[in-house]
């Protein structure tokens, strides 16, 4: 069995504060409601996202994406693919 | 008359438009969710007489959590009416997400874009091209705005007079050519074709509720669901790259305060500094000061003059009795109050309205994840330090039922401003200048207690089942005077209601209660046993462990179920409080330190009976609201919960602090200290213990 852990993707739980990167993809691991809110938010395909800020155990991120900010836990970070904007 | 619906994002200044409409005074917030039902006021535009329904925020037309629902299911029952859909327009491109979704469905929609009473924004947009490019028509107003108000009643009135032919955003086509579009649309049964349309579109999104609501099973993968979001923002992007230029850099929500507010190390201590400071406030500086003076006021004009007066006209000693100890004295110990809980009440407005409780959600969230808990909880745990009815109610934003179940029950463990009263007048009595000790204690103890329940409940009952914590943050905003004295005037209007008809009621009942026996004798007068004393006598055995077994004290605590303040009210009555002479609260304090009257204390009842009163069953009106919200079985277990927390708490308060007092405050502590290191090497071996198999990786079981 596979450890879930081991990262297949660059997800946004990984992004450094304050660096620029694009969404790839979003996976469907918390269930359809949180895939659709993702996109209903704006986290689609091709937009630019961007870590702002992390809490004091770094497991809360605040983002800003579209022009405003948007704060979740890494379990939703976790399910953003991300790539670099080179 | 015709309604009007008012839909739009969370916090864009819904509810601060239907007020300016109908000239309200609906709560508004720094936050999402405030608004958590429908609220609905008439209005007249020139001699027209329209209805409008004030909804709870939403980002689409599927909802995820309760109170969006409340708002999609009414949009959907009233697809003729007038939608006027607000927007942010610091945040239009998220907020035209939804705007594009009424357009889908075909609504008349007036698109009202609010600037927030900002005066720079951080979009300028283009509105002729905008309203010819959406095919509907578009305001720019500032809600707050007289002269913007009148324009927008004017585009209402035109608006609802035309019979709107919507122009079907451009994408729409794009929908069609997805390969299970029409094979959906045949299994919907609905004539008109632009809702069939739009169900279809909500079907490959997958919304469960819809399909439900319009009968329909259809299988089908969730490849559609991003797809037709970013179809929809692609559209946005391409109007706004045309018709809306930004105007600054940073992200809307993104502050400079924030280094020092959600700095990794100082938010936590930063936010207990601002509540310690809103309680010494309200408890012992600026609110004590307050209430001191208008004590004064109450015992020299109401007490004595009104006494005087009625003894003058009557002199039937019951009469005199009632006004003394029923109303002076009762009314008049809570009463004195009213400086200090409109103060509590401003304070907790302050906060909400400034933006910082996003900020303190964040900052909580890894926190309370860990006790089951969302930061979202915050909001209504904050509000339930000013009243738990209305907190409860709030509970509603939270998008799963156990969390909102479990953060409507804990939300009665913060002390509630009905409660200030006891803390100030008990504890002062027999603590004096320490009791700002006692009170914080107390504070500490309710969020303690809650914070383990919600522990136990996690791990037992009430899991929380979805993970979500997702949180728009918005910008800090100074509260405006106007707002404040908004504020002021809406709590103090609110208090003397409450101090009328409850509590004055209320008062009237345990006076009468208290002061004749069942054979109607005045006992001042006949002597005796009262009804009350006789009910009191009855069930006080079972405070005797808890060091407040008289009958007045048992009483009181009854009494208080139907609202907290009366508990010292209660009190005054029943020791017999003669209002006329000295201050009502000192004369309370000092018979509540005489063992003659019928309610007394020793310092270690008092700490114990305040406890109590901190920790045992919410009042009727928030059991209510429980039982509305919860329902009946978790409002009983709470209830349940509650008084056996406050018994078993209080004991232990009323034993150790008697132990304290004989043995000494050293060896006490070092038996506590004792007790707590050999509980956290029992938790710390069990759970080494447990940890043997699992993954080094992830530090669970992912490994079978």
């Amino acid at each position: 069995m596979k450890c879930k852990m081991v990262d297949e993707y660059l997800s946004l739980k990984q992004a450094r504060l304050g660096e620029k990167f694009k969404v790839v993809k979003i996976h469907n691991d918390l269930g359809i409601n949180m895939y659709r809110r993702l996109g209903d938010l704006g986290i689609v395909e091709g937009v630019d996202i961007c870590v702002l800020k992390k809490s004091f155990l770094g497991k809360t991120l605040l983002v800003s994406l579209n022009g405003y900010t948007l704060s979740f836990r890494d379990n939703i970070a976790k399910i953003i693919e991300i790539k670099k904007v080179s | 008359m015709e309604e009007i619906l008012l839909i739009g994002n969370p916090n864009t200044g819904k509810t601060t438009l239907f007020n300016n409409l109908t000239k309200s005074n609906e709560h508004i917030g720094n936050w999402h969710g405030v608004t958590v039902e429908e609220k609905r006021k008439k209005f007249k535009i020139d001699d027209k007489e329209f209805e409008l329904v004030d909804l709870p925020g939403i980002y689409s037309l599927t909802a995820l959590s309760f109170e969006e629902q409340v708002a999609v299911d009414y949009i959907f029952k009233n697809l003729d009416k007038l939608v006027i859909n607000i927007c942010d327009i610091n945040n239009l491109q998220r907020n035209l997400y939804l705007t594009l979704q009424l357009l889908e469905l075909g609504i008349n929609t007036i698109l009202v874009i609010n600037t927030m009473g900002n005066k720079k924004f951080y979009n300028e947009v283009n509105l002729d091209k905008l309203q010819s490019e959406l095919g509907i028509k578009a305001i720019i107003i500032n809600a707050d705005n007289k002269k913007d108000i009148e324009n927008l009643k004017k585009l209402i009135k035109n608006q609802e007079e035309i019979d709107n032919n919507i122009k079907i955003p451009q994408y729409y086509n794009l929908f069609s050519n997805f390969d299970d579009f029409f094979k959906i649309k045949k299994v919907i049964n609905i004539n008109d074709n632009m809702l069939s349309n739009f169900i279809t579109i909500k079907v490959l999104e997958k919304d469960e509720n819809i399909m439900k609501k319009f009968n329909i099973s259809y299988e089908i993968s969730d490849k559609y669901v991003n797809k037709i979001a970013k179809i929809r923002y692609d559209y946005i992007n391409f109007i706004s790259k045309r018709f809306i230029t930004r105007n600054k850099h940073s992200a809307y929500g993104e502050s400079k305060l924030d280094k020092i507010f959600l700095n990794r190390f100082l938010s936590l201590p930063m936010f207990l500094l601002i509540m310690a400071t809103i309680f010494y406030l309200t408890f012992f500086s600026v609110g004590a000061y307050l209430s001191s003076f208008l004590g004064d006021f109450i015992q020299n004009v109401l007490g004595a003059k009104l006494i005087g007066f009625v003894s003058q006209i009557c002199n039937i000693p019951w009469v005199i009795g009632l006004f003394e100890s029923g109303i002076v004295a009762g009314l008049g110990s809570i009463l004195s109050f009213l400086p200090q809980v409109v103060l509590l009440f401003l304070f907790l407005s302050i906060l909400e309205d400034s933006g910082y409780l996003a900020r303190i959600a964040f900052s909580f969230e890894d926190i309370f994840k860990k006790v089951g808990l969302s930061g979202k909880s915050v909001y209504t745990l904050l509000m339930g330090f000013g009243c738990s009815a209305t907190a409860c109610l709030t509970a509603r934003n939270m998008e799963d039922k156990n969390s909102k179940i479990k953060t409507a029950m804990l939300t009665p463990y913060m002390s509630c401003s009905a409660k200030l009263p006891i803390y100030a007048v008990l504890g002062g009595a027999f603590f004096g200048a320490s009791n700002v000790f006692v009170v914080f204690l107390l504070y500490f103890i309710g969020v303690v207690v809650a914070i383990l329940l919600s522990m136990i409940l996690e791990k037992t009952v009430l899991k929380s089942k979805s993970q979500s914590f997702i949180l728009e943050f918005p910008p800090y905003r100074v509260p405006k005077i106007k707002r404040i004295f908004n504020i002021i005037s809406d709590n103090l209007k609110q208090f003397i209601i409450r101090i009328g008809s409850v509590i004055f009621s209320m008062n009237i009942i345990v006076w009468l209660l208290g002061s004749f026996s069942f054979g109607f004798n005045y006992i001042p007068t006949d002597g005796g046993i009262s009804m009350l004393e006789s009910l009191g006598r009855f069930l006080s055995p079972i405070f005797v462990p808890l060091g407040f077994g008289n009958w007045g004290a048992t009483s009181a605590l009854i009494a208080g179920l139907v609202a907290k303040e009366i508990i010292v009210s209660s009190i005054a009555i029943f020791n017999g409080i003669n209002a006329s002479e000295t201050s009502v609260n000192q004369q309370i304090q000092s018979s509540i330190m005489n063992p003659n009257s019928s309610v007394f204390f020793t310092q270690s009842s008092v700490l114990s009976y305040l406890v109590f009163c901190l920790l045992y069953m919410p009042c009727i009106a928030t059991m209510g609201v429980l039982n509305r919200e919860i329902g009946i079985k978790w409002t009983f277990i709470s209830i349940l919960i509650e008084f056996i927390l406050a018994y078993l708490i209080s004991f232990i308060v009323y034993n150790v602090y008697n132990l304290c007092l004989t043995y000494g405050l050293g060896f006490i502590l070092i038996l506590l200290l004792g007790i707590f290191i050999i509980l956290f090497s029992i938790i710390f071996v069990v759970k080494h213990l447990k940890s043997k198999d699992k993954c080094k990786l992830c530090g669970y079981k992912c490994k079978k």
